[in-house]
């Protein structure tokens, strides 16, 4: 057991007992993680503050229910997960990601540098048209580095559905990058 | 030892952030040379690795967890007292009509939460928290609440157990529309400071 596992045991037995300053301890560990999450999945910055905000409010409240089967971020991350999904079908629509956000790498002459524009456009406007649980599938599997089996308790499904979601929104964003290839 | 494509897609999310054993991270990488489907997935997985995320202001990080327990304990808060409230309207009004109808006052069952009982304690409320928030001073507000606690604790648990249910990741699918309707208002509009504000008035 590693040291962050047994101070975040021994923080959530606290929140779970009413220490507000337990809990709060728990949000400064999380929060980073979980906003990174949530604006990847919501494609907006001012979208993941309220969320993440609002994430962190219902674990408080349902903390008393933890029962540890799962790590705290686990936990904490479905509950994100929840509330990301019922925001977007309260809103009937997705957001998309700021594209003019995302970085030029640069290449070794303006040509590569247009193309690799031109790639990277295509990439984010692939990874924008996902189905929710596929994008949601490739975010934890890639960014959070989750095995398919706690993506899977993330999403709330099996883990082979989790494995069928990543693998087809890796097909789908392959894509992008085929016209270099041939 | 050789990868095969199935072996390489399994490792590949660890590859790509250099979490693999030396002898493995070669082996894919020598894997990568020849197969044009697994490079084309280390692509997919590099561009999305490193995607850049818009940085939230300072004040985001340093105040998020105060601002968290401060509204949870507001909405704790509201889950005790507006159920109470809720609840109480619901037991004095459905008592009063049904007394007036078969002439004995009903009890409130202990036990397993009925959640019908929800959705009439909550409309009773909203229909009625005009007449009976100006009806009672401020001074009066703690002991009535207090009160209310005791003798209510059934019908104030079945508005928590609802509240839970709202708070859970599958809580909207297990509630209907107009229960959950109602739950909402009173959460979002029955501020303490509203409630307040109607008191004093």
């Amino acid at each position: 057991m590693t040291a962050q596992t047994t101070l975040e045991r021994e923080l959530v037995e606290r929140a779970r007992k009413g220490d507000d300053q337990a809990f709060e301890d728990l949000v400064r560990m999380y929060q980073e993680p979980l906003y990174r999450y949530l604006c990847r999945l919501s494609g907006d910055g001012e979208d993941a503050m309220e969320l993440t905000q609002n994430s962190f409010v219902k674990a408080y409240l349902s903390i008393r229910r933890f029962r540890g089967d799962s790590s705290f971020k686990t936990y904490l991350f479905a509950i994100a997960s929840n509330t990301w999904k019922n925001t977007l079908r309260d809103r009937g629509k997705r957001r998309s990601v700021d594209i003019e956000q995302v970085p030029i790498t640069s290449g070794d002459n303006p040509h590569d540098e247009i193309v690799r524009h031109q790639e990277q456009r295509r990439f984010w406007s692939l990874v924008d048209k996902l189905p929710a649980r596929q994008k949601e599938a490739l975010t934890l599997r890639i960014r959070e580095g989750y095995p398919f089996e706690e993506v899977a308790k993330v999403m709330g499904c099996t883990t082979g559905s989790a494995k069928a979601s990543y693998h087809h929104a890796v097909d789908k964003l392959k894509v992008a990058f085929e016209g270099d290839e041939t | 030892m050789s990868v095969c494509s199935d072996r390489c897609r399994q490792l590949l999310p660890e590859y790509v952030r250099g979490l693999l054993e030396q002898e493995e991270m070669d082996l894919i990488a020598r894997h990568l040379e020849e197969c044009r489907e697994c490079a084309l997935e280390e692509c997919v997985l590099r561009q999305f690795e490193n995607e850049n995320l818009p940085e939230p202001p300072q004040w985001f990080w340093t105040t998020l967890a105060g601002k968290v327990t401060a509204e949870a304990r507001q909405k704790r808060r509201i889950r005790v007292l507006v159920p109470v409230w809720a609840g109480g309207l619901a037991a004095c009004a459905l008592a009063l009509l049904l007394f007036l109808q078969v002439g004995t006052a009903p009890q409130l069952k202990e036990g397993t939460p009925d959640y019908s009982l929800l959705d009439t304690g909550g409309t009773f409320a909203l229909g009625l928290d005009e007449e009976i928030f100006l009806s009672v001073s401020a001074d009066l507000l703690e002991d009535l609440e207090q009160a209310l606690v005791k003798d209510l604790e059934p019908v104030s648990q079945q508005y928590a157990a609802g509240m839970d249910l709202l708070t859970e990741g599958d809580g909207y699918e297990s509630m209907d529309e107009a229960t959950m309707k109602v739950f909402e208002d009173l959460v979002e509009e029955m501020t303490p400071e509203k409630v307040r504000k109607k008191v004093m008035s």
